[in-house]
């Protein structure tokens, strides 16, 4: 599947889309993204207005997003689309995303059972990890199909 | 059997941080799930995790998953088979 394919599945939309290129998505096993943080960015009116930062709980968010898309295209979990994060463990915030910054984030697969899926990811920016940690996501599966 | 029992109820207790527990307190034949231990469906995941790790036994299919949990006794059972 080309990569934008993947984001045309993709349910997420403005303002809670956080992924804006695929770099490599390797079905089953990990997702390499990118995210631009604009200045135009929704969450900036409120945190903060005199000082745009990235909240920490959406770098969780954009890395569940990327791990949404490991799964895809997937036959069993054409529903992942819908993931939801069902636990986050050990997630550091170690340095802190504003305007005109370039985020790579980079998901894992650590093992999953049933609907549940547990991964391991960063976020970093110019090669430096803002974000580290481990969480799992609930992948809502076609009905038809089992894992 | 026994000594496997034990090192299934020491897993537990370290993979699913289940702090100020000691192995004694679980017991073999009780439900680990719902009125027994008390875990949850993301805890399963983590003790399915530990156990691959662990043991090198996988545990894929959710039907099966969920009888083998249920129990120390039925965990220590299906990994002594799977190992020989």
């Amino acid at each position: 599947m080309e990569l934008q394919k993947y984001l045309d599945h993709f349910k997420h939309r403005y303002p809670f889309l956080f992924i804006d290129r695929l770099i490599e998505v390797v079905p089953g096993q990990s997702c390499r993204a990118l995210k631009n943080v604009s200045m135009n960015e929704k969450v900036f009116v409120g945190h903060f207005p005199d000082r745009p930062l990235m909240p920490g709980v959406l770098f969780i968010e954009m890395m569940a997003q990327a791990s949404i898309m490991i799964f895809a295209s997937e036959h069993n979990y054409l529903d992942a689309q819908h993931g939801v994060l069902a636990h986050v463990d050990k997630v550091k915030f170690l340095k802190t995303a504003s305007p005109g910054d370039q985020l790579i984030i980079d998901v894992s697969l650590d093992g999953k059972f049933g609907k549940l899926a547990k991964f391991k990811g960063t976020v970093s920016c110019d090669g430096a990890v803002m974000a580290k940690g481990s969480f799992t996501v609930s992948l809502p599966r076609n009905p038809a199909g089992r894992s | 059997m026994q000594q496997l029992e034990q090192e299934i109820k020491e897993l537990i207790i370290e993979r699913l941080n289940l702090e100020g527990m000691s192995a004694d307190e679980i017991e073999s034949d009780a439900p680990l799930f719902g009125e027994g231990l008390g875990l949850d469906s993301i805890d399963s995941l983590e003790l399915v995790l530990g156990i691959e790790k662990k043991y090198g036994v996988k545990i894929q299919d959710e039907e099966l998953g969920r009888q083998v949990l249920s129990s120390v006794a039925s965990l220590a059972e299906f990994i002594a088979k799977k190992r020989g």
